[in-house]
């Protein structure tokens, strides 16, 4: 259930989205001819293997990478024609490892994301204070305040990161796999903290993610990207399929559906032109071939 | 392609290109011996090198006596020059690094200046070894320092930088306390690196270093292309890492040392050479290595034919002419787009 | 790097920082201006301290004041403003790098500012040399450039932005001496400036490098939050609407006028910038608004208790300061280096 933005979202954003997105470095092209639009007030989640491109995708909607082509469109306006401090009341980012520079406590870090609402001289306001509260808050920080950074465990860290994402009180948040790196527990707990702030706040939330099963199992929307191309998207239940997982990830696997969430939820057997299976194919066709049955067809 | 040929070169096209540039040394020796002050037409330099003069004959004396072995030294130390720092490009893994990078020169200079302005009395032969010590010891230093249970290719670069630092500021310190002294000029000449007046003694000096040194790193050129896939790879490989890493290091320190000793300081051929070289044919360092110390040798015979003829009765130091060929290869390397720079 | 690392500690209360911060800057000062004030009392004339006070103070017409005010106390100012420049310097280039082993000298200012000055006195030997701060200027602006660009060609780290300020620092140094070869009477003269000192500064330099060093410290202080922000990353930093590219040229160029206004009315001087930074984050943790203006007094100390060292030393000759400071940064150097890397 996706609750309404309260007050403290301060601008409200009504469409994400990217129209002909051409991505590469330097000459290389990984994103050819993108289109997406990122549903609003939903958690989306983006998958796909190594190098398919999904980093990439990210970036580029967080305005971080500039596209060769085509455009990411903010309700309406092309995101490069705008002045980065807007971009930056709107949109959130989280990027990859972030790195946690020394002798920064977790309350300096969270007054950072103000940086976009305060002006020149950065004079500080009762709204940014409150915003630096409500952020602790969230994600339960308020007692980690005067802790340095460098002295929390992973979770900590990353729940951290996303109360100065928070602070800065945008419609939109963008992570990069928030959860690599971290063991299962720390994955959980930001994942959770993910949900409740979607539930609660209504913050439109995608984010890059490598698991596929907590993919499935915390977000509405999941993206499958494959070699810089939508390969499909929509409810987790349609796109988590054993032929995404044969066609993109060249896995055999089998997908269930969880009872307890009814999300589905994958059990990977084997690759899909590994040696097992090349020698059960061969072995299949060397069997129907002794029966007279045409080969290829039904086993 | 490291650890074999790349596919698409044959041996015969490694052989066309070892054979034409030492066809282009050749040349150029031979040329070089003809200009000067007193200019030679190549058929008498040929003959005073085939011995068809007569004794006495002053074409020959010009040709044997005095450029000949400054000639062999320019080769010399340009080839070694460019070996030390294609050795320690590979084993710092940055395209930045030069055998200046060790400190080998500063130390070297420093020493060398020492000798010449607070010692003035000591005999001018002793300068070559006491530089060659200063230098090698510098080096030493800096690898002693930058030792912490093995030596990080960072951890020996920035070393090595801090050491430079600390002498070149020790020895711009003695020069300026020594202002008054006359030899300054000698100092500062020592400084710049030049091969004026180098003779068959300091040939005969450098030698056995050149030969020994070149032929080792040679030896122990594929070392380098394992330490470039990084430490954990290569002695995932089975490679003595600290070991090699050593050996490269001394190796490389030995070589710039010796050559520094005999001509000061000469800027850029270790920091450039070994960069066109890879460029053009790859980063395999079993081929990098003789191919820079040909191509280190060219420069630096180039450069000093240069710098001895290009103003009449001026011998201008190679080493500034070094400095000066290498400032748009630099400038070349700042402006292109290319964005990793890395061996 | 701060004292306080692993473990569960709470760090101390914001207050007490303040505190902290507010202890050091007033004691900063007070060494600072007790540098000055017997910085000014070395020289071949003895005066004892009350009379150099009074000197200072009171405008009586004596040949004290005039020596005090004429001759020696700009000379203790030039000392303090070039080791604060050059202080705030190293502190930007640190954060602008995220690399704690920039320096001023480390990018090629200070080999550019040099390399220019002897340049033009090759080139032009009856130059005025009223106009070695101009050229020094534009010299180490040419050399910041060369090694910023060189530097930033791929990821930025510590080790690439050394060694380019190196190969940078090398080559130039190398065309300077070579280039000192050909013009044997300036010798002496330009390898004394080349050393770095503030011996025979006055009220012209001070002038000088006031503006700029006025101009370029309060700047680098106003930006403190984008230094600060910068810490963080690149794509944070974007994220939170930092014009990062733009933001990153402003503060080099502020980094570049800084070290070559210093470097134009003192010549070379090394580790400063290197050493001051690092000492403020030591004591004051790395918000930039506190670090700036400690490292700015911190350096400016430096120098000026440098220079007192450097002209008592081997009384009555001078060593330039920039020796002294060489000499004792250079160990420094050292053991960051190791602890660093």
């Amino acid at each position: 259930m996706n609750a309404q933005p309260t007050g403290y979202v301060t601008r409200p954003v009504t469409e994400l989205r990217a129209e002909d997105l051409v991505l590469g470095y330097d000459s290389r092209v990984v994103v050819e001819n993108l289109n997406l639009d990122v549903p609003m007030g939903r958690i989306t989640a983006v998958v796909g293997p190594n190098g398919c491109g999904k980093s990439t995708i990210l970036r580029a909607i967080a305005r971080l990478l500039k596209p060769k082509g085509g455009s990411v469109l903010l309700d309406g306006h092309a995101i490069a024609r705008m002045p980065t401090k807007e971009v930056a009341r709107r949109m959130a980012i989280l990027p990859q490892g972030p790195s946690s520079p020394e002798g920064l406590t977790v309350e300096r870090l969270v007054w950072h994301g103000r940086y976009p609402h305060q002006g020149f001289l950065g004079t500080s306001t009762a709204a940014d204070a409150e915003a630096v509260a409500w952020a602790l808050a969230q994600t339960h920080l308020e007692s980690f305040a005067t802790r340095l950074l460098d002295s929390l465990s992973g979770g900590e860290r990353q729940r951290a990161w996303i109360a100065m994402a928070l602070a800065q009180q945008t419609a939109v948040l963008l992570l990069d796999e928030p959860t690599t790196f971290l063991d299962l527990g720390h994955q959980l707990e930001v994942l959770e903290l993910l949900a409740e702030l979607n539930q609660t706040q209504g913050i439109t939330i995608m984010m890059v993610l490598h698991e596929l099963n907590q993919a499935a199992r915390y977000t509405d929307h999941m993206i499958a990207v494959h070699d810089g191309k939508i390969w499909h998207q929509g409810d987790p239940v349609e796109v988590l399929t054993e032929e995404l997982l044969h066609e993109v990830f060249g896995v055999r696997a089998q997908v269930l559906i969880d009872e307890q969430s009814g999300k589905p939820h994958c059990v990977p057997l084997a690759r899909s032109n590994g040696i097992a299976e090349q020698a059960k194919a061969a072995l299949e066709t060397a069997a129907q071939a002794a029966a007279g049955r045409p080969v290829g067809g039904p086993a | 392609m490291i650890g074999r040929l790349p596919q698409s070169r044959t041996t015969a096209w490694w052989l066309v290109v070892v054979g034409g540039l030492l066809t282009v040394v050749a040349v150029a020796v031979v040329v070089s011996l003809g200009l000067g002050q007193v200019n030679i037409p190549v058929g008498d330099v040929w003959a005073a090198l085939t011995g068809g003069h007569e004794e006495g004959n002053l074409a020959s004396r010009i040709v044997l006596d005095l450029r000949l072995p400054r000639l062999a030294l320019a080769l010399l130390v340009g080839a070694q020059l460019a070996v030390s720092g294609a050795i320690l490009q590979g084993v710092t893994r940055n395209a930045l690094a030069s055998p200046d990078l060790l400190g080998v020169t500063a130390g070297a200079g420093f020493v060398a200046v020492i000798l010449v302005l607070v010692i003035p009395d000591a005999p001018r032969a002793l300068l070559p070894f006491a530089a060659l010590a200063g230098g090698a010891a510098s080096g030493t230093i800096v690898y002693l320092i930058a030792w912490k249970q093995g030596v990080s290719p960072e951890r020996l670069a920035l070393t090595g930088i801090a050491v430079t630092a600390i002498f070149q500021a020790a020895v711009t310190a003695v020069v300026t306390l020594s202002v008054e002294n006359n030899n300054v000029q000698l100092a500062l000449q020592w400084l710049t690196g030049s091969l004026y007046g180098r003779g068959w003694e300091d040939l005969w000096l450098l030698l056995p270093w050149s030969v020994a040194g070149i032929t080792v790193a040679l030896v122990v050129a594929h070392k380098v292309n394992l330490l470039l896939l990084g430490d954990h790879v290569a002695a995932g490989l089975g490679m003595r890492i600290e070991q090699a890493r050593m050996t490269l290091v001394g190796i490389a320190v030995m070589l710039a040392a010796s050559a520094v000793s005999i001509t000061g300081t000469v800027a850029f051929i270790g920091l450039v050479i070994p960069h066109l070289v890879r460029l053009l044919i790859g980063a395999d360092h079993r081929l990098v290595l003789p191919v820079s110390a040909i191509a280190g040798a060219i420069l630096l015979l180039v450069a000093d034919d240069i710098a001895r003829t290009v103003v009449p009765s001026l011998e201008i130091p190679a080493g500034l002419l070094t400095a000066l060929i290498g400032a748009p290869y630099f400038i070349y390397l700042i402006t292109r787009s290319k964005t990793r720079i890395s061996v | 790097m701060t004292s306080i690392q692993a473990g569960r500690q709470p760090h101390p209360v914001a207050a007490l920082h303040f505190g902290l911060f507010g202890a050091l800057i007033i004691g900063g000062l007070v060494l600072l201006a007790l540098g000055i004030i017997v910085d000014t009392n070395v020289g071949i004339v003895d005066m004892d301290l009350g009379q150099v006070t009074r000197a200072l103070l009171v405008d009586d017409h004596s040949q004290a004041r005039t020596i005090i005010w004429e001759l020696r106390f700009p000379r203790a100012l030039v000392a303090a403003l070039v080791g604060g420049s050059l202080a705030v310097a190293g502190a930007v280039m640190q954060a602008l790098t995220r690399n704690p082993l920039a320096s001023p000298s480390l990018t090629g200012v200070s080999a550019g500012a040099g390399f220019a000055v002897v340049l033009s006195l090759v080139l032009w030997p009856a130059r005025p040399l009223g106009l070695t701060p101009l050229i020094a200027f534009v010299g180490g602006m040419a050399g910041g450039t060369v090694v910023f660009s060189l530097a930033t060609r791929s990821v930025v780290t510590p080790v690439r932005l050394a060694l380019a300020g190196f190969a940078t620092a090398s080559f130039l140094l190398a065309m300077t001496t070579g280039l000192l070869l050909l013009s044997h009477d300036t010798v002496g003269t330009v390898y004394f400036w080349l050393a770095g000192g503030v011996a025979g500064r006055g009220w012209q330099h001070v002038e000088v490098i006031v503006p700029w060093a006025v101009v370029g410290i309060s700047t680098a202080f106003i930006m403190s939050r984008q230094l600060n922000i910068l810490l963080l990353g690149e794509d944070v930093a974007r994220g939170l609407g930092i014009s990062t590219g733009r933001t990153r040229v402003i503060l080099m160029f502020l980094a570049v006028i800084l070290t070559a206004a210093a470097v134009g009315v003192a010549g070379p001087i090394g580790f400063v910038g290197l050493i001051a930074p690092h000492v403020a984050r030591f004591l004051i943790g790395t918000d930039h608004y506190r670090v700036i203006p400690l490292a700015a007094v911190f350096g400016a100390t430096l120098v000026v208790w440098a220079d007192v060292g450097a002209r008592n030393v081997q009384r009555p000759l001078e060593i330039p300061v920039g020796i002294v400071i060489a000499m004792l940064g250079g160990p420094f150097f050292l053991f960051l280096a190791r602890r660093n890397a």
